[in-house]
């Protein structure tokens, strides 16, 4: 089973073989300087979509799918933000149904939707350009405890496997199920998956541990390290940065914009 | 110093009381002996197994070259031991296979240096030269399962005790492994019911069938006992 970014981050451009560090260092900048800016001043927000559009070009990844993708985790923050028109004060510009829709409140709606694209953007072109055991590799390079490290990497391992496994259960249903499956019998054998995958996320749980007994792990993490930062990761980082720094230094007014 | 790689003698375990697993269990491996261990599913082969790794605690005698089974002795005989797991997922927790057949030697303490070319050389002697980099979540089971073997002989270990090793293999796979398995080192347990797969790569044979062992000998032996094969359940009536 591929995931499109999984599969895109195997690609091999310039951008993908940028040590996973300075991509993390400037994905973690960027995302503070968004959210630094003030709604007010959202106009200047656009600015700030040049880097991961820049990226996306260089890393030759497909606009499209990451779009879908963005759009997809979207509902969650159209949810936080649709009441704010209401609760924002301000000037009254419209009355949906006889509630108060101010000016403020929809101009704090838009500028943090900009912000959520903007860092979804950036989170997309990073999982998109680096594979993800780099990513792990270099969030322990830049000091994330190992044992934070190793959860998330045996939560990516077997993600997979869960999710084939699912699949193969679906399939064993459907194959069995000789007429339109009714919504009483779908949540019904839909829970009993998720209980039986439950026990086996247990079960495998174990076994791991004492797969990692049986070489001599004692609690300490110890793993392949990656080599030094090379000249091409410091060229991007200091690009990123200075093009990140001039967006926030724009949008803060600090040219007298 | 004796010979005698696995010494086990009147060795009983039972997950609950009553219903004992292993029962009054006897066997003797010498260096480079490769025995396998037969008998129908819950015979209580992997139990043998998880046992001589220490994870399970039983009554009577237990000995890995020398030294008892016991929990002070753990860390000193999982060096010498290596487990191929059933299941190889259950073996590859890491995404990127280096860091999985790296895993063991790092955590015997080998510097990193030492660790990736150890680790390079057991997936060259598997005959998965450059695939260090890749994920293993992307491999075939025949793959996996060659990169499961890799992350123990990455651990230069002097007893393998391999689960079920030929499980999920097609044929040219299982062919594979047993050509490589016949190109290691060292002494080995083969707990299977795989009869074709572990009469091409064991010498000895033990027979287990509800906890007890019922015949031990040469392998050919064992397997040319058809009437017993058949009383345990590894062979069908029509199969004879």
């Amino acid at each position: 089973m591929k995931f499109l970014l999984d599969h895109l981050s195997q690609e091999d451009t310039a951008i993908h073989r940028i040590d996973a560090r300075a991509k993390l260092v400037a994905t973690v900048v960027f995302t503070i300087c968004v959210v630094s800016v003030p709604n007010q001043r959202m106009a200047f927000l656009f600015f700030f979509f040049a880097w991961p559009a820049g990226v996306t070009a260089a890393a030759r990844l497909p606009l499209k799918p990451l779009v879908l993708r963005a759009l997809a985790v979207s509902p969650l923050i159209i949810l936080v933000v649709a009441f704010n028109p209401f609760f924002e004060p301000g000037t009254v510009v419209a009355r949906p149904l006889g509630f108060e829709m101010t000016r403020e409140g929809l101009l704090v709606s838009a500028g943090i939707m900009i912000k959520f694209f903007a860092c979804i953007a950036v989170m997309l072109v990073l999982a998109a350009t680096t594979p993800f055991p780099a990513l792990v590799t270099g969030l322990r390079g830049l000091g994330v405890p190992s044992f934070l490290t190793h959860q998330v990497s045996f939560l990516y391992r077997y993600l997979f496997i869960l999710a084939d496994q699912a699949r193969r259960m679906k399939r064993a249903r459907d194959a069995r199920a000789c007429r339109r499956l009714g919504t009483r019998t779908l949540f019904s054998t839909g829970t009993g998956i998720l209980g039986f995958l439950f026990v086996r996320t247990l079960d495998k749980g174990e076994r791991i541990d004492l797969a990692m007994k049986l070489r001599g792990f004692d609690g300490r993490f110890v793993l392949l390290q990656k080599p030094r930062i090379a000249r091409s990761e410091v060229v991007f980082l200091l690009f990123s940065l200075v093009l990140t720094a001039a967006c926030t230094v724009a949008a803060h007014g600090g040219l007298g914009v | 110093m004796s010979d005698k790689v696995v010494f086990i003698k009147d060795f009983t375990f039972s997950y609950h009381e009553e219903t004992p697993v292993l029962k009054g269990i006897d066997l003797d491996l010498e260096a480079g002996d490769r025995m396998a261990l037969l008998g129908p599913n819950g015979a209580g082969k992997s139990t043998l197994l998880l046992a001589l790794s220490g994870f399970l605690k039983g009554q009577g005698r237990m000995e890995i070259m020398d030294r008892p089974v016991e929990r002070r002795a753990l860390r000193e005989l999982r060096q010498k031991i290596g487990f191929l797991f059933q299941d190889p997922d259950d073996q590859l927790f890491l995404p990127r296979v280096i860091d999985n057949v790296a895993f063991g030697p790092l955590n015997l303490g080998l510097d990193q240096h030492e660790a990736r070319e150890r680790s390079s050389a057991a997936l060259r002697f598997v005959g998965l030269d450059g695939f260090e980099e890749k994920l293993a979540h992307h491999l075939s089971q025949g793959q996996k399962r060659l990169v499961a073997l890799a992350s123990v002989i990455s651990m230069q270990p002097r007893l393998f005790l391999l689960d079920e090793p030929s499980a999920f293999l097609d044929p040219r796979g299982r062919t594979t492994l047993s050509r490589l398995i016949g190109r290691i080192d060292g002494s080995f347990i083969v707990a299977s019911h795989d009869l074709g797969f572990v009469s091409a790569i064991c010498t000895k044979a033990a027979l287990l069938d509800d906890g007890r062992v019922v015949a031990c000998g040469p392998v050919d032996d064992i397997l040319g006992d058809t009437v017993l094969l058949q009383k345990v359940g590894l062979l069908a009536e029509e199969e004879i």
